[in-house]
């Protein structure tokens, strides 16, 4: 499948940016995975030093290699569900309409749409030093539609997206109204 | 004395593998549906499935010569049988 079929894209319609939250924003979770890897590492090589005939029982070793195993296949899968929740955080903009597709767990997702004739207002926002540093932020879009505000959270560029959203509106309603 | 064979952890960790791999096609499936086959879904799934080869490679290469059917004491009487006695 392709996003063009996700989206349902009419014969008309093309993309004209996808917007995903900027890559810095996953920096925490790799260092989160890292330290994961390697505490239990550090700790075994700490033990193997400090504490003599450590895992020197003939059960010992196999079970503890078995429970590591375990161990780090669990930090394996939860990095890899980090990363789909993270990376399925998608912001289509068509020359019609804005969908926001929002992954907020491995077996949740909303899908928001709104026409861009709709779009009342963009609010762009780059609050902090990183953001500063890294040109990334929130973008609000007020809308008359069925979903009144659409908050989407750091993507690069906001204030660029804000404006090229706005004049793509401004372009829907010229179509809109003849 | 209440002993299980070693190879009982063995189901465990069959167990578990089951459990991680439903998940892990959960997640790619998650990928193909989206229409997220980019060149960084594709690195980051082969990234993730790269660290799971080397470490069921890992555990697989340190449990060669494991004798599955040494008893494992769970729980002994004679652990307990001082404990009461003054």
């Amino acid at each position: 499948m392709t996003i063009s079929n996700f989206i349902r894209q009419k014969s008309y319609e093309k993309i004209v940016f996808m917007l995903r939250r900027h890559y810095i924003t996953f920096v925490p979770t790799i260092v989160l995975f890292i330290f994961l890897f390697l505490a239990p590492l550090a700790v075994y090589f700490l033990t193997t030093n400090l504490v003599t005939n450590f895992l020197s029982g003939e059960t010992a070793w196999p079970i503890t290699v078995i429970l590591s195993s375990i161990y780090y296949l669990s930090v394996i899968l939860f990095f890899f569900s980090f990363f789909i929740t993270f990376y399925l955080d998608l912001t289509i903009v068509t020359n019609d309409r804005l969908v926001d597709i929002e992954q907020t767990s491995l077996f949740g997702r909303t899908v928001a749409e709104v026409d861009l004739s709709e779009i009342q207002d963009a609010t762009s926002e780059i609050r902090g030093f990183f953001p500063s540093l890294f040109k990334y932020g929130n973008l609000t879009i007020q809308t008359a539609g069925a979903v009144p505000k659409f908050f989407i959270k750091n993507i690069p560029n906001p204030d660029f997206v804000r404006q090229r959203i706005l004049d793509l509106a401004a372009d829907d309603k010229k179509f809109h109204n003849g | 004395m209440f002993t299980i064979p070693l190879y009982y952890f063995l189901f465990l960790h069959a167990f578990f593998l089951l459990v991680f791999f439903v998940f892990l096609f959960i997640n790619i499936s998650h990928l193909a549906h989206t229409g997220a086959f980019t060149f960084i879904s594709y690195s980051f799934t082969f990234l993730i499935l790269i660290l799971s080869v080397i470490t069921l490679l890992a555990t697989w290469q340190a449990l060669l010569g494991t004798n599955w059917n040494q008893p494992i004491t769970l729980f002994n009487t004679e652990w307990i049988k001082h404990i009461f006695t003054f």
